[in-house]
């Protein structure tokens, strides 16, 4: 019985493997079906980003007249600056938030029906990785009209993002999990997310800081990813490789941590639930 | 081990700790043993049960004895608390009505959905879709978001795609209690099929002649434990018998102890069933009695009421119906006499029997046994209904 529910890093990977048909269909159900029933159907999905984008462009060139502190650049480079960052944030805090209610919300799942709990923070992911990809069009289309044709570095915009992902899915499996027995969770996760956004270089450059207080801000672990985002989709520079390896290397390690927890209590949920 | 057998479940018990708050739960994992905080409740208690390839095994029991718990853990949504469960093939479970839909989607996405979480792949699911929807007799509403459907409906959705994932095992947990009788039929021919396609199914059922038509093997559940393992008609007919209200335990000696009201006129000093208390429907029942008069009495009359366990009067008759009467006794004397019920013709269950002597216009009673006499009845194949009353059939 204990071999039931593997806690290795290879059960982790494997799980993700033989659900990966399970996983696709359920990410389109939540990503689509959001808005099922719709006259606009998925045109929402554009909607939202575009007009938040517009209004970002509207508020910080015309009525804040802000700067991003790199000199000579053209108004509207803030709102596109501010945007990027707001993505990776949008997709690590729509994550986060949702984990510590996955498993209250599919009770059925975990007592009715034989159902792989462990790929719910993948599904949570992949939906919020839609929108990600949605917002990233708009942001693109934006982009082209306003500088012309992005640089070649935004290619690599899928590896900045892999210790994201790990990083947010060993939280999601730790929340999910927690989040059964202790429904306060959810309450400080939005708390946490919160204030994150602004502990986090989206609207302001790390550089921006007193140089005594930057080095604190790398404890967060959404710092490094939204500077190298920009890196890669605006200012034409690679990501700092060393610290990518080694970004990637702790998150698999916090991925890994996040799932064996997840595996271990899992057996208690049709208990409370 | 031999590879002949789908499910085999050793010594399993299953307490449900119940928590005051879930953060306790936690606690609970995290101290292990040092301290408890909870109150604990056996579902299941060392219950024991091997099920070979190809069987159809039907569990009975009454509400909390541990059924569907016994289900949730052959399926493993259930972590047992002590012993094990090994389960050997594909399992297709349908533990709770369409469980596994989400009501805001169509019955195509809720399919697909489910069929995948049964393990089915894309291509493997769009081969069947049209099956599954024949089968639910869908067609029309399939677009529609489930949460328009009728519980009928869901359950033929729900049952439809249960039995199109190939299952080696089938599990299912009450439910076809909801459909209508056509779409039980087809259910049940369904599962004639996946049964002579040596798939082993394992079902919940409260209808004892569905039980009794299907199985291989019954296993009564109560209280946790497993009561009877075997044949299904005699284990559903002992469960049945018990679930109508019997108190003693089943297939003990017929009572022959005399317990009756003292009337002043006349003491019952025989009541004698004839063999075991152990009949089949066309026996003959056979009570010997004899009464003896404590003061001078009038021509007699008796009667004999029979009363099914559960205390519903189902015989109420008397000897001057049948113009039989026995003649004035003297104070001292006795007067015997024999009652056969023959052919027997209730239906299986547990009865009691009590006996009267009255005068002959019935108005009064000069002695009248308790409901002491005690006798059970056993088909060897399946009935409805209170009488097997004597029928002709006649084809044309």
């Amino acid at each position: 019985m204990t071999a039931r529910f593997p806690t290795s890093p290879r059960g982790m990977v494997a799980s993700f493997w033989d659900n990966r048909n399970l996983i696709g269909l359920l990410v389109k159900r939540e990503a689509v079906g959001r808005y099922q029933g719709s006259v606009l159907g998925l045109l929402w999905s554009f909607f939202h980003p575009l007009l938040m984008l517009t209004v970002y462009t509207f508020v910080f060139s015309m009525v804040f007249k802000a700067r991003w502190n790199v000199g000579g650049e053209s108004r509207t480079v803030y709102a596109l600056v501010l945007f990027s960052g707001l993505m990776v944030f949008s997709l690590f805090a729509e994550c986060i938030n949702r984990a510590p209610s996955l498993i209250l919300g599919n009770v059925n799942y975990v007592k009715k029906v034989v159902f792989p709990l462990e790929i719910l923070p993948w599904v949570a992911l992949g939906s919020a990785f839609f929108h990600m990809v949605v917002s990233l069009i708009v942001w693109m289309g934006f982009y082209v009209v306003i500088f012309g044709a992005p640089p070649v570095t935004a290619l690599l915009l899928p590896l900045v993002l892999v210790p994201l992902v790990l990083t947010v899915m060993g939280l999601s499996w730790l929340l999910a999990s927690l989040g059964v027995y202790l429904r306060d969770v959810t309450h400080i996760v939005s708390v946490v997310t919160s204030v994150l956004m602004f502990l986090t270089p989206i609207f302001y450059p790390l550089a921006a800081l007193p140089e005594s207080v930057q080095p604190w801000l790398y404890f967060n672990p959404l710092t490094v990813v939204v500077e190298q985002t920009r890196d890669v989709l605006i200012l034409n520079k690679m990501p700092h490789w060393p610290v990518w390896g080694l970004f990637v290397a702790a998150s698999f390690v916090i991925a890994w941590a996040g799932f064996a927890w997840f595996q271990r209590t899992r057996r208690g949920f049709a208990d409370v639930l | 081990m031999s590879s002949d057998v789908a499910i085999r479940v050793c010594d399993l018990s299953k307490t449900y700790l119940t928590y005051q708050k879930p953060r306790d739960r936690l606690l609970q994992s995290l101290l292990r043993h040092r301290r408890t905080f909870y109150r604990e409740f056996w579902a299941l208690r060392d219950v024991s049960l091997e099920v070979k390839r190809g069987e159809v095994v039907g569990i009975l029991g009454r509400n909390g004895a541990g059924k569907s718990t016994l289900l949730q853990a052959i399926c493993g949504t259930l972590t047992p608390t002590r012993g094990t469960v090994e389960v050997h093939g594909r399992v297709s479970a349908l533990l709770e009505l369409g469980a596994g839909f989400n009501p805001e989607f169509s019955g195509r996405e809720n399919v697909r959905v489910s069929a995948a979480i049964l393990g089915m792949r894309p291509e493997e699911i769009a081969a069947r879709f049209d099956a599954i929807v024949a089968f639910a007799e869908l067609a029309e509403f399939i677009d529609q978001p489930v949460k328009t459907y009728s519980s009928g409906m869901y359950l033929r959705l729900a049952f439809a795609v249960a039995v199109h994932v190939d299952p080696e095992i089938l599990i299912v947990d009450e439910a076809l209690a909801v459909g209508d009788l056509a779409f039980r039929n087809k259910c049940l021919e369904k599962i004639r099929s996946m049964m002579a396609a040596g798939v082993t199914i394992l079902f919940v059922t409260h209808d004892i002649s569905t039980l009794q038509l299907l199985c291989t093997r019954v296993v009564w559940l109560d209280q946790g434990r497993v009561r009877a393992i075997g044949e299904p008609i005699r284990v559903s007919q002992d469960y049945y018998a018990e679930l109508v209200g019997h108190k003693g335990t089943p297939g003990e000696p017929a009572q022959t102890m005399l317990i009756q009201q003292d009337t002043g006129k006349a003491l019952f000093t025989e009541v004698r069933l004839q063999g075991n208390g152990q009949l089949r429907p066309g026996d003959t029942l056979s009570i010997a009695f004899a009464v003896q008069a404590k003061e001078a009495l009038g021509p007699l009359v008796f009667n004999i009421s029979i009363y099914r366990a559960d205390g519903d009067w189902v015989v109420g008759q008397t000897s001057r119906e049948a113009g039989i009467y026995w003649p004035a006794a003297a104070a001292g004397e006795v007067r015997k006499g024999r009652i056969e019920l023959a052919p027997l013709s209730l239906a299986p269950g547990d009865y009691l029997v009590a006996i009267g002597a009255c005068s002959e216009d019935y108005s009064l009673c000069y002695a009248l046994t308790d409901l002491s006499l005690k006798f059970s009845v056993r088909a060897a194949y399946p009935t409805w209904g209170k009488f097997i009353h004597p029928i002709r059939w006649i084809a044309e």
